[in-house]
């Protein structure tokens, strides 16, 4: 395990650790590294890969993991500390104009808001969206990101004040 | 088993962070509580293979791996599946593990 030096511990604990790691990085590629310990708190960084069983940890749960690995292994007064960083999948690469058509119509957007979202053509969005013009390496990212941020903005402006529709972008 | 053999060690190769698959179809095992035999403990290298090879093959068809970052070695192991949680502990018990894994949840349980 990444930084087990900086833990005050036998060999034998650390091997412990060790084991842990092994079993989450062999069958969850969960990955563990030890930032920081200072007498009162240990500050382990979780994080998790792709995997072949395709199960993804939320940042809760990696916590969960984490203390489960560590408690009884560092003393019961140190206070364990998680940093936990979920897989995202990079779905960039195999975005289609199918998945860009969905996300519009869940923010209820039409091309002409696109049109005024991203200052191109009419004509040129509708050869992409119709599926007449391959969808190029900067379309695809410049959907993504729309996409993206449209997502970010929505989920913070329905948080705190309960608008519910991606005009309010527009 | 030669060609079984070779197609471990090359699915070895590409996860040097581990694998475990079912024999012969070498589909990914996904599901339920896993622990490995005790028999097959500190099987590495091709000899390792072989012995873990064998014995997955006359008991659940389970076998696995991981690369050893301190030596450079990969280990070997048989490994049996459960759907009950008391009946992998008991396993593991007999077994002398110091803890099977949960893949359902990714979940380690200590023993």
């Amino acid at each position: 395990m990444k930084g087990i030096e900086k833990l005050n511990l036998s060999n034998d604990k650390k091997k412990l650790l060790d084991k842990s790691e092994i079993s989450f990085k062999r069958f969850a590629r969960i990955y563990f590294e030890v930032l920081r310990c200072n007498g009162i708190e240990v500050v382990v960084k979780v994080w998790q890969l792709d995997n072949p069983a395709k199960k993804y940890l939320s940042a809760k749960e990696l916590i969960d993991r984490t203390k489960g690995v560590f408690s009884g292994i560092v003393p019961d007064d140190l206070k364990i500390n998680c940093r936990p960083v979920p897989y995202e999948p990079n779905d960039l690469r195999s975005l289609t104009i199918d998945d860009v058509k969905k996300d519009l119509d869940h923010f209820g957007l039409k091309p002409k808001d696109l049109v005024k979202l991203l200052d191109i053509d009419k004509s040129s969005l509708s050869l992409i969206l119709s599926e007449n013009r391959e969808l190029s390496k900067a379309n695809r990212a410049m959907f993504y990101y729309l996409i993206k941020y449209l997502t970010v903005s929505f989920n913070e402006k329905h948080a705190f004040s309960g608008l519910n529709h991606a005009h309010n972008f527009i | 088993m030669t060609n079984l053999f070779e197609a471990i060690k090359k699915i070895a190769d590409q996860n040097p962070e581990g694998f475990t698959v079912q024999l012969p179809d070498l589909s990914w095992v996904t599901s339920g509580y896993i622990s490995a035999y005790k028999e097959t403990q500190n099987c590495f290298g091709d000899e390792g293979l072989t012995k873990a090879l064998e014995h997955a093959l006359s008991h659940n068809n389970i076998v696995g791996g991981w690369k050893n970052e301190d030596n450079k070695m990969f280990y070997f192991d048989s490994s049996k599946t459960f759907d009950s949680l008391d009946e992998a502990i008991k396993f593991g018990l007999e077994n002398e593990q110091i803890a099977i894994f949960d893949l359902n949840t990714f979940r380690e349980i200590k023993l």
